[in-house]
């Protein structure tokens, strides 16, 4: 047993530390660390750098500039990210589109989409989720009917995240309604510049336009646009979710979380004149919080360490379900620790840049809207009672 | 990094886990439990012959030199046999405490560590024990290790200065009772009243020696939960299979599936505590060490008492019962919890003593 960095990690360590203060934005970190949204551009900005960096893509095969990272090594760079207040990876090209095409996709489908992937000259949306299919994917009911050498689509998509930012969208569609509902799905490829398509912004509860529903009036689509096989969706689709399982448990953004509480209690004033950090009741539970992490971090290394772990489906949904409950725990202890502050709605008054000084410290206007926004983390990707369900299967089928 | 087991390591698993297997079923221990001296001397014996208080003995003194890992895969592998003997005191506190003192390291299974007094709760720092001008110890300790073959007790004390620290007593001496009892494990135990007993002192030995032995042993308890926790959560996994109820198995009731689910993640978390705890016993010393295993029994204690409890709810009326084994699992995390520091003193170290 070693639960020491090598060498060779610790100087790729060094590298994304400096890749973080020397290629990143300051500004665009200085609005994470203080939990303001990005605009679109700042996003795009942080992939350019990473791409510039050769970073972009590591998890790829190497003919499509992928890097070989190990486990660890993706661990670190999250981690270091993280600390650094660098934006998150966007997923849905990188992490999810991206390994179908590579495993399942033609191969003038890999050369036209791959590349402009890697360096976000396509920004990629998600189209599962629907009003009727949320947990329940596969009762999804948006139908793609063959009609020549298209495909003529309708239905509704909701929850698309960054929907009216993308250029593309994958999607499962209904191709047949005669069989089990897993077997008549199929996985195509969508631009959402095409005729037919409506982008309707969902506002969150943290007042901010993050998800949308997408609506589709015989949207046509071409018939080459169709990846891998006809009604072979399903497969793909889980074995897209088994990559996005990857950082599921954010372990370096509930880190980062970690000591940016420890750093507001440490500044906050109590009633009788002395620190949060000094008040027993708040102290236990940032204790308790750092012990959590602590298990959950070595659990995660656990996983990334051991192949026999990460094939064990009892381990990924826990990853899942304690990751995002200690994110939220943290989310929610940072915004009491700012106090009464955090219950004023300022995130307008920043966005807009309104000429009045924010109340109370910089820290206190993000805090309730991440909060807030955090709220999501046990629902998506697999609710954390789905994520139980799975468990439960696996434990009592061995 | 790697977390795969050694060559060495595997066999002292496999060791403990077929000397566990052989002696230590729940029923045998039951039938232990009934011997006068609360444990069979016999047995003990055939589990001082495993040597493991040598485990973490220098090779230079006899030992096998190993380390904190080493100590946590025994303690695992020794948590599913609730064994009653003080195995895991004489590998870690007495062997550390008697470091470069031959006739301690080479019977430390003789040795009992007698550490606590009434009164104290769980702080090692000594009140009422003193040495005098001649090297005679008076006062009592309390919550002792108390199996047969004991031959001498490590106490630690106040001297004539009111400095504290660690004597050897011989436990045969004039002036030296003991007042036994059984813990709610079944575990032998007992207050120890020494009434001028000549006592020799282990040189170089503090409290603050004496708080970092005692949170080695503390990490490996905590390994030693770990295992008596898979060990129940595996029993209540298996008894909801088995056991039908409405006509279905209790195993397909969503209800009951949450929560066997919940106690796996908190075997998990625990697991994965125990084994940062190691490696932080490897490498910290001072108020780091205190504060690696104060963070490991807080979160291990607590999740001891959750898998406690939930083994019992999900067994039903049977769990209730004293008969039937998964009571002696809760009962030994129970004990586990409450001694050597619970989660409230923990976290409290932990808050005290910050990172």
């Amino acid at each position: 047993m070693d639960l020491t960095f090598s060498s060779e990690d610790l100087k790729f360590r060094d590298e994304v530390v400096a890749f973080c203060e020397t290629e990143v934005d300051r500004e665009t970190r200085e609005k994470i660390r203080l939990g303001h949204r990005l605009t679109k551009g700042e996003i795009v900005d942080y992939h350019k750098a990473l791409y510039a960096r050769g970073w972009a893509v590591p998890n790829w095969a190497p003919e499509w500039g992928g890097l070989g990272w190990s486990a660890l090594r993706n661990q670190i760079f999250e981690e270091v990210t993280a600390a650094h207040h660098c934006p998150r990876r966007l997923s849905f090209g990188v992490s999810m589109v991206g390994p179908v095409l590579q495993a399942f996709g033609s191969r003038e489908q890999q050369e036209r989409y791959l590349p402009r992937i890697a360096s976000l000259e396509d920004w990629w949306c998600q189209g599962f989720s629907e009003p009727g299919s949320g947990s329940d994917l596969a009762s999804l009911k948006t139908s793609a009917v063959r009609d020549g050498d298209e495909w003529v689509l309708n239905g509704q998509k909701t929850w698309t995240t960054y929907a009216q930012h993308a250029d593309k969208m994958f999607i499962l569609t209904r191709t047949d309604s005669e069989c089990k509902p897993q077997e008549g799905i199929s996985f195509m490829l969508l631009d959402m510049d095409t005729p037919g398509i409506e982008v309707k912004p969902i506002v969150l509860l943290d007042n901010y336009h993050e998800v949308n529903e997408v609506f589709f009036d015989n949207v046509r689509i071409p018939a080459e646009n169709l990846v891998g096989e006809e009604n072979k969706g399903w497969d793909y689709a889980k074995f897209l979710l088994a990559h996005e399982r990857f950082g599921i448990a954010q372990i370096g953004a509930a880190r980062e979380q970690l000591n940016r509480l420890k750093a507001i209690a440490g500044m906050e004033q109590t009633e009788d004149g002395g620190t949060l950090i000094n008040d027993p009741l708040f102290a236990q539970q940032v204790a308790e919080l750092e012990m959590d992490l602590t298990a959950l971090d070595i659990t995660n290394l656990r996983v990334l360490a051991d192949p026999a772990n990460q094939a064990d489906l009892t381990f990924a949904g826990m990853l899942k379900i304690r990751g995002s409950d200690l994110n939220q725990r943290l989310s929610r202890l940072i915004m009491e620790a700012v106090g009464p502050a955090a219950a004023v709605e300022q995130q307008g008054l920043v966005l807009h840049g309104r000429n009045e000084p924010p109340l109370g410290p910089d820290y206190a206007a993000g805090a309730a809207p991440t909060y807030l926004n955090m709220r999501k983390v046990s629902i998506f990707g697999g609710s954390n009672e789905i994520q139980r369900t799975i468990i439960a299967k696996a434990m009592l089928s061995a | 990094m790697d977390f795969g087991l050694s060559d060495d390591q595997r066999l002292l698993q496999e060791t403990v886990s077929r000397f566990v297997a052989d002696r230590y079923a729940l029923d045998q221990r039951k039938g232990y439990l009934a011997n006068a001296a609360g444990h069979d001397p016999a047995v003990a014996a055939e589990l001082d012959e495993l040597g493991l208080s040598l485990v973490q003995v220098p090779e230079a003194q006899g030992g096998l030199g190993g380390d904190a890992f080493d100590a946590l895969v025994v303690g695992e592998a020794l948590g599913p046999g609730l064994v009653l003997e003080p195995v895991l005191d004489a590998m870690t506190a007495v062997c550390a405490l008697g470091q470069g003192v031959p006739d301690v390291v080479e019977a430390a299974s003789a040795h009992t560590l007698a550490l606590f007094e009434r009164g104290q709760r769980h702080s090692l720092k000594p009140v009422g024990c003193r040495v005098d001008g001649q090297g005679l110890l008076s006062g009592e300790k309390t919550l002792v290790a108390n199996v047969a073959g004991l031959t001498h007790a490590l106490v630690s004390a106040l001297d004539e200065t009111g400095t504290a620290g660690l004597y050897r007593v011989a436990l045969d001496e004039d002036g030296a009772t003991r007042f036994d009892y059984p813990l709610q494990d079944g575990r032998p135990f007992a207050d120890l009243r020494l009434e001028a007993v000549p006592a020799s002192r282990i040189e170089g030995i503090g409290l603050a020696e004496i708080e970092a032995a005692n949170a080695r042993r503390v990490i490996a308890e905590c390994a030693m939960a770990v295992g008596t926790m898979q060990a129940a959560a595996d029993m209540t996994r298996e008894y909801l299979s088995v056991r039908k109820q409405f006509g279905r198995p209790l195993a397909a009731f969503q209800a009951l599936q949450f929560r066997l689910v919940d106690m796996n993640m908190e075997v998990q978390d625990a697991r994965s505590m125990a084994i940062w705890a190691a490696n932080q016993a490897n490498v910290q010393s001072g108020d780091a060490l205190l504060r690696a295993a104060s963070m490991a029994k807080a979160k291990i204690g607590r999740a001891a008492t959750l898998v406690a409890e939930e083994s019992i709810q999900l067994h039903g009326g049977m769990g209730m019962t004293l008969d039937y084994g998964i009571g002696a699992y809760a009962k030994s995390l129970t004990t586990f919890s409450l001694l050597n520091g619970d989660v409230g003193f923990h976290t409290a170290r932990v808050m005290r003593l910050a990172a």
